[in-house]
């Protein structure tokens, strides 16, 4: 019998069926989504580190070998599981389609065998014949595909290949800390002759013991010394940096669609249930038993979120390696193997008990249905409050309808307080990540990531001949500050660990300074910045000493910075007025950078091309290229841009259909209302006027409250998500007029088409429905 | 007055069917000003149904309806609001009063809507039928705090506000307790004297008793009509309650 009331009830509404199962189907999608974009795409670092049998630890080596005492101590530790030497050769000169691409060293490599494999972007083996290589995915910002021709220059000797493939680099994901390479047969590695470095790949037992065997690593003497060493913490963190304000974007839409799901839903029960009233009351009437009339409900919801989350579930899994191929660099088709599908089934099941649940604790309110009610009125009998709030009589008539509008959702403000909260996440769910995209295309994110901006640099050589340009640098009225800088490895230490780091000595001036998490810059004699990935990994803060080179002399911090320049092995010192400091001398450097910058930016070109002119010898660099900085970033900022315009429209769309099924419900449910209005002469536009002045007003308020607070907590909310992805530092850029006026017009825009497509019912509603013998 | 021949609605071939089930066949109608005429019939025999086409609630395939001088069979769905607006009022078994709105709201709202109306005078007439329905002391209580008897007070009077020419009544009194139903009645025969035209639609003999004429509908057509008179006092009650009675039984009531 059961069974066949449901069968019934499925038939009987089935418009209002379909709506509860549409809303299951998109928050089992959101949901889903979010949980695989969240949990995939944080975790896809890790996971494409371990397809590819990632290192634990990198020792590089400006040399063609590896010595035997270094191999004999791997072979005997008992913390290393493998190792693997990998060679590769220095290209300067690089043709793709005979056009030379950009100024950066590239390296040729062979494919690695155990450890660090390169794949595809599909994650799939890479294949290659002779005449053909493989480059990395971010190998040149001139347009490049498969088939074009790459040609080697060395010792004016060229070598032709064919570009088979594009690589993708686990290790090194993002185009910030990405080398450029080119992947080729080792015949073809062979034939070229170049400077040498050697990396050696440790695969640890456990990751767990990194530091151990770092530590022990440095108390042996080997001949040779790395120029370089990293571990996977690092290169985790700073790829993790680089995701991070994606994954922020991520999860804060996550959490808006999550809630916005559980409250639509709640809403639609609760108004089934309201709906059904009277039906429920004729059931309890003729005998049913209050457990069976829940069961009927129970297992309508049961059978109806079954599908629904099936569907929206597995629509989604498909979907989700799209969704996060736009903030990853990887390949849908390699996204996919990284599904979790064990999660996957887990959040299924979560999601259809939190669905049911939902649906049960409201069902519950059929206890208190009292069957005489049910069939006299239609509805429970409550004593109403009266609501004194201004009178028809007292009004203007020419407000009628606006009026009834008001008065509606005051009468009825449960319904519309539950639209009201939906439309606050949805406009917080807009305006934050459009804030953030507005942030990331702004300047600060240069500062965002630790560094500095320059309008542009020029290398010179530290000699007697270039004192002209020097001399006309700093007379040069156009330029606001001159910056130097060069660095050098130096020898970090402290509590048994130690490690070579890359030293920058800044002159800083007032206008050039980095933003300081902490501290300052240093200044005096036996000062020292760290970046926070040092100083975590050394457990230091600022006013905590730390032994500098070979001598190992104490050095204050003062400072912590942010940066993701040599994956945060970086230190600043300071260099006094005299150009040195205790530990480098600057004048001692062959090669010293000069950044300037410029009162107005508008002169840049002009300012390069009259000092490369005059100068052609020395090294020039526009901002824009200026340490990879600009590609980077534009990554970064491409990234963005694809997920706020993608997470806009899908917000957009869900603000359209929400109100489309929302305002369906809302007519349906007031049906009475409307026929009676109907009878009495009201036009049909009157009465759809009455909805849009009630849903607007709703949306008018919560999208102001939901600017309001995106606009003032925002900035907060933000920081909080992004400070656990790893950026310590982040402020938004709001402009008040985007977040108050335009987006709120947008979405009002979005709302009413949604108030016309749902409002349609009005005209079918007929004095038959209430007047049913 | 009540000898005026002026006639509030005509109608010729009313027909009306879902989907293709014929519901109203071919039926004439034609009610003068000052009539009260209650409409009887089997149920499911079309009695609503006709109510609602001739208030052009429900469409139909009706040759004519003519309600004063406008066929509302073929006006625009624009106008036929205004019809109703000015034209007719209703009141139905099933109370259909605006929950959110109080009681003296729900009358002149109506009122309120026909832009060439005072506010002012909407509302004194309002308060004015407050008065002839005995229910002024629930003017501004909320709809939810009053008794059927009175909210079917409050409905006649919302009916009224516009001063319609025919005013539709759809089983007035089914949902009511005998004596508020009584109540009703006297207050539709009061006013019928005053020169209301009502059309009303009774499963209730005693009810019916009170029209001028009985209009009895079987399968979507009138079988007969049966004329009885204005109803004067209530010492012709009995007699005329016999009347119906007996007729009813004839028709196979
Ligand atoms: N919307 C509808 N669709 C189909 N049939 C209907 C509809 N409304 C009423 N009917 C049918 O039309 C006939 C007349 O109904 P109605 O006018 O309500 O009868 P009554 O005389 O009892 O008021 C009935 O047989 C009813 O089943
Ligand atoms: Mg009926």
């Amino acid at each position: 019998m059961i069974s066949n009331m449901v069968k019934k009830d499925l038939s009987k509404n089935k418009s209002k069926n379909i709506i509860i199962f549409i809303f299951i189907l998109l928050s089992a999608f959101l949901i889903t989504l979010s949980a695989n974009s969240i949990i995939t795409g944080t975790n896809i670092f890790k996971n494409t580190y371990d397809s590819v049998n990632g290192m634990d630890v990198m020792y590089v080596f400006d040399s063609d070998n590896i010595g035997t005492d270094i191999t004999d101590f791997l072979d005997n530790h008992d913390l290393v599981d493998d190792y693997e030497v990998n060679m590769s050769k220095k290209i300067p000169l690089v043709y793709i389609n005979d056009i030379r691409v950009s100024d950066f060293n590239y390296s040729a490599i062979i494919n690695n065998k155990k450890i660090n494999i390169m794949r595809d972007i599909n994650g799939e083996e890479l294949i290659l014949k002779d005449n053909e290589v493989a480059i990395s995915l971010n190998f040149s910002d001139t347009e490049y595909k498969i088939g074009d021709m790459l040609t080697i220059e060395l010792d004016d000797e060229k070598y032709g290949f064919v570009i088979a493939n594009i690589m993708f680099d686990p290790i090194f994901q993002s185009e910030m800390v990405s080398e450029k390479m080119i992947l080729m047969t080792s015949n073809s590695y062979h034939m070229l002759e170049s400077e040498r470095e050697a990396s050696l790949n440790i695969r640890l037992n456990n990751r767990k013991y990194i530091n151990e065997f770092r530590l022990d690593y440095s108390k042996q003497t080997f001949d040779q010394e790395p120029i370089i060493d990293i571990d996977y913490n690092m290169v985790i963190t700073i790829n993790q940096l680089y995701n991070a304000i994606s994954n922020a974007i991520i999860i804060l839409f996550s959490v808006g669609s999550f809630l916005m799901a559980y409250l639509i839903l709640k809403f639609i029960i609760i108004t089934t249930i309201e709906d059904e009233y009277k039906d429920i009351g004729i059931l309890k009437a003729i005998g049913i038993n209050k457990k069976n009339i829940k069961k009927i409900y129970m297992m309508k919801y049961i059978f109806i979120s079954l599908i629904a989350i099936l569907i929206g579930s597995i629509l989604s899994i498909i979907m989700s390696p799209y969704f996060i191929s736009l903030s990853i660099n990887y390949s849908p088709k390699a996204i996919f193997n990284f599904i979790d599908l064990k999660m996957n089934v887990v959040v299924i099941i979560l999601i259809f008990v939190f669905i049911n649940l939902i649906a049960y604790l409201n069902i519950r309110k059929i206890n208190k249905v009292l069957a005489l009610d049910a069939i006299r009125y239609g509805k429970r009998v409550t004593r109403e409050k009266g609501n004194k709030f201004i009178e028809v009589n007292k009004i203007k008539t020419a407000y009628i309808n606006l009026y009834i509008a008001i008065k509606d959702i005051i009468f009825k403000f449960k319904d519309y307080a539950l639209l009201l909260i939906v439309y606050v996440l949805t406009s917080i769910m807009i305006i934050i990540p459009i804030n953030i995209k507005t942030t990331v295309d702004s300047d600060k994110l240069v500062e965002l990531l630790g560094n500095i901006k320059f309008d542009f640099a020029i290398g010179i050589e530290n000699n007697k001949e270039n004192s002209d340009i020097l001399e006309e640098l700093y007379t040069d009225d156009d330029i606001k500050t001159i910056t130097r800088r060069v660095g050098k490895s130096i020898r970090i230490s402290s509590a048994g660990m130690s490690e070579n780091l890359f030293a920058a000595l800044i002159d800083y001036n007032e206008t050039t300074r980095p933003y300081y998490l902490e501290g300052r810059n240093p200044k005096n004699i036996n000062e020292i910045a760290l970046t926070n990935v040092i100083a975590k990994r050394y457990e230091k803060g600022v006013g905590d000493y730390i032994l500098v080179g070979e001598k190992e002399e104490e050095y204050e911090i003062v400072g912590i910075f942010q940066s993701t320049m040599n994956l945060g092995k970086t230190v600043e010192l300071p260099i006094d007025d005299t150009g040195s400091s205790n530990m480098l001398d600057i004048n001692q450097f062959d090669f010293i950078t000069y950044y300037l910058n410029l009162y107005d930016e508008e002169d840049l070109e002009l300012k390069y091309e009259y000092y490369q002119n005059k100068y052609p010898n020395n090294y020039y660099s526009l901002f824009n290229d200026l340490l990879m900085q600009d590609s980077a970033l534009s990554q970064i900022k491409e990234i963005v841009n694809y997920l706020v315009l993608t997470l806009s429209i899908v917000s957009s769309f869900l603000l359209l259909i929400i109100t489309s099924f929302i305002s369906k419900l809302l007519v349906n449910k007031d049906y009475r209302n409307v026929a009676i209005y109907k009878t009495i002469g009201f036009k049909n536009i009157d009465i759809k006027k009455q909805y849009i002045y009630k849903i607007l007003i709703i949306s008018i308020t919560s999208i102001l409250i939901g600017s309001l607070i995106s606009s003032f907590i925002g900035n907060s909310i933000v920081k909080i998500i992004i400070s656990q992805l790893g950026i310590a530092r982040f402020n938004l850029n709001i402009n008040y007029l985007v977040n108050v006026v335009v987006i709120p017009i947008v979405m009002n825009i979005f709302i009413i088409f949604g108030i016309i497509i749902g409002y349609k019912d009005i005209n079918k509603i007929n004095i038959r429905n209430i007047n049913v013998e | 007055m009540e000898s005026q021949e002026k006639v509030v609605l005509s109608a010729h071939k009313i027909c009306k069917d879902y989907n293709g089930v014929q519901v109203l066949k071919n039926i004439n109608l034609k009610v003068n000003k000052g009539d009260f005429i209650a409409v009887m019939g089997p149920s499911g025999s079309g009695k609503s149904t006709l109510l609602y086409v001739l208030s052009a609630l429900e469409k139909s395939s009706s040759e004519n309806v003519y309600i004063g001088d406008i066929d509302i069979t073929n006006i625009k769905e624009k106008d036929i609001f205004n019809v109703r607006l000015n034209k007719m009022g209703f009141v139905f078994q099933q109370i259909n009063l605006l929950k959110n709105l109080n009681v003296l709201d729900n009358i002149v709202l109506p009122g309120y809507l026909n832009k060439t109306n005072k506010k002012d005078i909407v509302n004194k007439k309002a308060k004015e039928y407050l008065e002839i329905m005995n229910i002024e002391k629930i003017e501004s209580k909320e709809i939810a705090n009053i008794s059927g008897g009175e909210m079917q007070r409050v409905a006649i009077a919302r009916a009224l506000i516009n001063d319609p020419d025919i005013i539709f009544l759809d089983e007035p009194t089914g949902a009511l307790n005998s004596n508020s139903a009584l109540d009703v009645l006297n207050i539709l025969n009061k006013l019928n004297k005053e020169g209301k035209t009502l059309l009303m639609v009774t499963h209730d003999l005693k009810i019916a008793a009170r029209a001028d004429k009985i209009i009895y509908l079987t399968d979507g057509t009138i079988k007969d009509t049966f004329e009885l008179g204005k109803y004067k006092s209530d010492k012709d009650k009995i007699y005329r309650e016999k009347k119906v009675s007996k007729y009813l039984l004839e028709m196979g009531w």
